[in-house]
């Protein structure tokens, strides 16, 4: 079974609470460094107005203090300066704090380069969206989760998003939480893991669909076998 | 100067007179073949001077770099400053969007990156630009030996330029044509080992000409090979100079160390020292070909500035640290040459143990980039027990 590399995107409205989308969307870029399938690396934001953005940036200060950023080598480092510098060429608006372990490049969405690779390591492209259902043109198999905010968002989405590959849809803020019953990238792993080996209950026994001892040669000399045995 | 020329030439009331610089002071320099060995403070001087006049070409000729100047709060001011505060483009901008400081209709050549990673990287020269490159080989050859036309042979175990296309490293090869005799290995894309080692072979051992066997590392491995199968002895000595470009490619995997290449060069081709092989490095972000000397270092010639830099704010690094590798080579006139690239190594400067001074680079090797991660977890479906497994 082969899991991955996939990716996760955020979608965010502008109704509900803000500060609380801002806090949610640094929540699920901070959590492990962005390495996982479900973590946000690029958000479609409608209306990242100014007073939105203040909150992102208070929101993965504060998570710089909560989660402090992992250790990055030499690579990755380079990877994370060449990214904000390639997009501040393409004349994106970018974050990079110096002494802060995160970058925030705000740029409109590009088929291109939303495909492209990310460097990790903290750093979020927001793509201003004037409805939200633009992030659908943005979603292919690679795309695991979509994360949303508010969450009735999803319910729009929800049908289009599935048909172009992803495998959840969750609410921003609760990306690493796997519900009980959940899937796993569209599967049930263990289920692929196992040889299922059956050890059935005796004729005695009623069970579900049948509701009198099983006597199989009894059906047939009564012509009654399909009226018992489903 | 040029100005007063042309007031002095005799005037006709039809015609119109104007003096137009045919080369300039760089393209002089481009073609000094002593060029290595000026002191280490001419060097800088005049690199700092035509660094700082390439600058000013491009920020008055191409909009995306003048405005991302502006957007990193630089300014240009003609009194020397610190070459390392000139904002660098990184050389994946050039995957995503053509990059100009000249017309379109002034691009002689569109060049393009192998791809070995992915996309690919277009970068357009103008004449001046693609003479000048030619001029860098020129010069760097001459850290070999100061050869004349007649004076070398080449083997390209590569394509001829017609064939090279618009493939950077290919054609980059191919322009030892316009230098020096050469006959090419590669056609439709074959490599004709054979032939090359039977010319290898009717050429070696001639006094009047130097013999210099160029190529890719995997090609010149692929011939070492079939004279080690075929067991025969070629003597070159110092007849001969095996000069290797362009790297790996997708051939990483036959990938040797240099010290064990270079010795299994100097056995195939019966050479008197590893000091014969030599590489030479290039980018098609960068206009300059930097070729090695016998101390298997690689000189940067005083038109490009080279440093290695911290990876997180690309500051410059004191020579010697080893770091991400920039340029900024004053010899493109029709995109700026001013990039942070995705090769770590070092850059020193003084003294060379080959009997030079100037600035010399090591390329140590590739950023390696950081894939997308996360749940990339292969099951093994055969384990014991599973259905795959049974017979």
């Amino acid at each position: 079974l082969t899991f991955g590399p996939r990716r996760s995107l955020a979608v965010i409205g502008r109704g509900g609470d803000r500060r609380k989308a801002a806090r949610a969307l640094a929540h699920d870029v901070a959590m492990y460094d962005q390495r996982a399938c479900f973590s946000v690396q690029r958000a479609f934001v409608e209306d990242p107005s100014d007073e939105f953005m203040a909150e992102v940036e208070r929101a993965f200060a504060l998570y710089d203090t909560l989660l402090p950023r992992g250790r990055h080598d030499f690579d990755e480092r380079a990877g994370f300066a060449l990214s904000s510098l390639e997009a501040e060429f393409h004349g994106a608006h970018v974050l990079h704090p110096e002494g802060q372990g995160w970058s925030i490049i705000v740029q409109p969405a590009d088929l291109r380069e939303v495909a492209a690779r990310h460097p990790l390591g903290r750093t979020l492209y927001i793509h201003p969206v004037s409805d939200v259902s633009e992030v659908v043109a943005h979603v292919g198999p690679s795309v695991q989760t979509v994360a949303v905010y508010p969450s009735d968002i999803g319910f729009r989405l929800r049908d289009a998003v599935a048909r172009r590959g992803v495998s959840r849809v969750v609410e921003l803020g609760m990306n690493n939480v796997f519900r009980v019953g959940g899937a796993h990238d569209g599967i049930y792993p263990t289920q692929r893991l196992v040889r299922l080996v059956s050890m059935e209950l005796p004729a005695s026994v009623a069970v579900k669909g049948i509701v009198v001892p099983i006597d199989q040669t009894t059906f047939l000399e009564q012509n009654r076998f399909t009226e018992f045995i489903p | 100067m040029i100005a007063e020329f042309a007031r002095a030439m005799p005037r006709s009331p039809s015609v119109e007179r104007i003096a137009v610089a045919a080369t300039t002071d760089l393209d002089h320099l481009v073609a000094d073949e002593g060029v290595f060995d000026l002191p280490l403070a001419r060097q800088h001087t005049l690199r700092d001077q035509h660094v700082r006049e390439a600058l000013r070409v491009h920020l008055d000729g191409c909009a995306d770099y003048a405005a991302f100047a502006s957007r990193r709060r630089f300014q240009f001011t003609a009194a020397p400053s610190e070459l390392g505060a000139i904002p660098l483009v990184p050389s994946s901008v050039f995957k995503s969007r053509r990059v100009l400081s000249v017309a379109e209709t002034e691009v002689a050549k569109w060049c393009r990156s192998s791809g070995t990673q992915g996309a690919h990287s277009i970068v357009g020269r103008d004449r001046t630009s693609l003479e000048r490159l030619l001029g860098s080989i020129r010069a760097g050859v001459s850290l070999i030996h100061a050869w004349l036309e007649d004076d070398l042979e080449v083997i390209h175990l590569g394509p001829d330029r017609s064939e090279a296309g618009d493939i950077w490293f290919m054609y980059v090869m191919s322009l030892i044509e316009l230098l020096y005799p050469t006959r090419h290995f590669v056609r439709a894309g074959v490599f004709d080992v054979a032939g090359a080692k039977a010319r290898i072979h009717e050429l070696v051992g001639r006094s009047d000409r130097h013999l210099a066997v160029v190529g890719p590392p995997f090609r010149v491995l692929e011939l070492i090979e079939a004279i080690e199968r075929a067991g025969t002895r070629i003597a070159s000595g110092p007849g001969m100079t095996v000069l290797t470009a362009g790297g790996w490619k997708r051939f990483s995997g036959k990938r040797i160390e240099r010290d064990a290449f270079d010795a299994r060069a100097r056995a195939a081709f019966g050479l008197d020292d590893t000091s014969q092989v030599r590489d030479a490095f290039n980018q098609v972000e960068l206009n300059t070909v930097f070729i090695e000397c016998a101390a298997h270092r690689k000189h940067v010639p005083p038109w490009v500035y080279a440093a290695a830099r911290d990876p997180d704010r690309f500051t410059v690094l004191p020579a010697g640290q080893v770091g991400v590798l920039s340029y900024l080579d004053a010899s493109a006139t029709s995109y700026p040459s001013f990039i942070v690239t995705e090769d770590v190594g070092e850059v020193t400067e003084g003294a060379c143990p080959c009997g030079r001074v100037g600035t010399t680079l090591q390329v140590h090797r590739r950023l390696v980039s950081v894939a997308q991660r996360g749940c990339a977890l292969t099951l093994d479906a055969g384990a014991p027990g599973h259905p795959g497994k049974q017979r």
